[in-house]
């Protein structure tokens, strides 16, 4: 045989799968690719995967080499899998996973990240979640996201999921006495915090008469109710915690799929059933959060899930509005949420990881939330066909 | 067609939409197709131009569907599919 033999690459000692020493897992460092609302022509999902990819070695100081592990959760990848993505960055991987549940597939994904680098079966994980959009793409996803869609609902047709929110959003108007101008805090308040991140699609200012004014997509849901679907990808990078140096631990992470089999109203989700677990296993509670990155596919969203993790206090929602979330004081979706930022597809899910990590880490500049050291982060998507099937949350604490 | 398919699971008598593979109420597997005519629209919103409606159907089932015509909410319809899209118009 000619030609130099291909060699596995040094990689640092790590005790045999079977140790009975358990790793203490830590994210080391998370990083964004500038979201994008009109994309380059020649933009592709593979290529922002593997600028996330890069951009999160840098973050978090590690070699190309010394990754071993890889999950990737993306719309638009197919017909290639995560085995692909790690060909065409060239990797060598122990631990590989895909999740394709979109709002939930990030935390679903850390969760399980976490628990491989705890049994040593891998040491340093790359999480990624993006999706780039091209003509007809997303048409495609919101016409066949799911069996029921392709059969039930595309024929309607619904066009997307802004059909099934806006009737959640009228349950949960009339449960608990909300008006439009209710919602509005949400986006209007997250505006603020867009205006200090450079990373945001919009950061010009919202006035609750824009909101009000705005165009209607689906009564009672307006332009600002809804996400702007972007281009771009977020990733975060999960190793063993190393003694004096700074990275942000998982007290603890809870998830719940079809809590209700989708028998419920929608103004619930599996956050309830695992709410009191969450905060007993992090050893701190709703009052002891720094700052809170809630998946913020539409205001409603936020409420329902705050309620269910309990920051509402007597379940008055209206009164937790005007005394929590009206202005900025309150750090809720810092980044400017999904709402503002953007939603890059699958990667909705992990942008409020990344900005809570990077929150923790102190790495946000002018929208940082002084001395923030504990940060919750949920999830919710996968739509089965009234409302979210999937809801995750974790509970962040930073270290070293 | 007139009417839209439900699934009535045979051991306990209650109604899914979409058709399920195990009931959520009993477990049990044998389901009967039957035709459900009519509902109650509780929540209309509209999305492109089209109205869409969640509509009760029984005790047991909630659905979308499309809306011919002016559905409101509290409004009794009636049901059919259109080519696999439920549809509710006014009695």
């Amino acid at each position: 045989m000619t030609g130099e033999r291909w060699r596995e690459p040094s990689r640092p000692a790590r005790s045999p799968v079977t140790a009975s020493r358990r790793e203490v897992a830590a994210i080391l460092g998370a990083a964004e690719v500038p979201y994008n609302r009109h994309p380059p022509t020649g933009t592709t999902t593979t290529a922002l995967l593997a600028d996330a990819f890069v951009r999160v070695l840098e973050a978090a100081d590690v070699e190309r080499d010394e990754v071993d592990g890889l999950g990737v959760a993306s719309f638009t990848l197919a017909p290639d899998h995560a085995i692909d993505l790690a060909w065409r960055l060239g990797i060598r991987l122990r631990w590989m996973m895909e999740d394709p549940h979109g709002g939930v597939s990030a935390l679903n994904l850390l969760q399980h990240a976490l628990h491989a680098v705890e049994a040593g079966v891998a040491t340093n994980v790359v999480l990624l979640a993006g999706d780039h959009f091209g003509p007809g793409d997303f048409g495609r996803l919101a016409s066949h996201y799911n069996r029921a869609t392709s059969e039930r609902l595309a024929p309607i047709p619904t066009g997307g999921p802004n059909a099934q929110f806006a009737l959640v959003t009228q349950r949960h108007m009339a449960r608990h006495g909300l008006g439009r101008e209710d919602y509005a805090v949400i986006p209007v308040s997250q505006r603020t915090w867009a205006a200090r991140n450079p990373g945001a699609v919009y950061r010009e200012s919202l006035s609750l008469e824009d909101y009000l004014a705005a165009p209607v997509v689906a009564p009672p849901l307006g332009r600002y109710d809804c996400v702007p679907v972007v281009s771009g990808a977020d990733a975060i990078l999960v190793s063993r915690a190393l003694p004096n140096r700074p990275g942000v631990r998982v007290r603890a992470l809870r998830s719940s799929f079809n809590h209700d089999n989708q028998l419920g109203d929608g103004l619930s989700t599996g956050l309830g059933t695992v709410a009191a677990e969450l905060w007993d296993a992090a050893g701190f509670g709703p009052n002891d959060v720094d700052l809170a990155c809630v998946y913020d596919d539409y205001p409603v969203m936020v409420l329902i899930q705050l309620d269910d993790l309990g920051f509402v206090r007597d379940g008055d929602v209206r009164r937790f509005i005007r005394e929590r979330l009206d202005g900025d004081r309150w750090p809720l979706n810092t980044s400017g949420g999904q709402l503002s930022a953007g939603q890059a597809g699958a990667a909705g899910g992990m942008h409020g990881v990344v900005e809570a990590v990077r929150q923790l880490l102190g790495q946000t500049g002018e929208r940082q939330v002084v001395g923030a050291r504990r940060a919750i982060v949920t999830g919710y998507g996968g739509v089965v066909y009234l409302h979210g099937g999937g809801a995750a949350v974790a509970a962040l604490e930073s270290v070293g | 067609m007139n009417g839209l398919t439900v699934w009535l699971c045979e051991s306990c008598g209650r109604r899914s939409f979409p058709r399920r593979e195990i009931c959520p109420h009993c477990g049990c597997r044998i389901f009967a197709a039957e035709r459900a005519d009519r509902g109650t629209a509780t929540h209309v919103t509209g999305h492109r131009g089209v109205g869409i409606a969640c509509v009760r159907v029984g005790d047991d089932v909630t659905l979308l569907a499309r809306v011919d015509g002016a559905v409101a909410a509290g409004s009794e319809v009636t049901l059919r599919d259109d080519d696999g899209a439920p549809v509710a118009e006014i009695q």
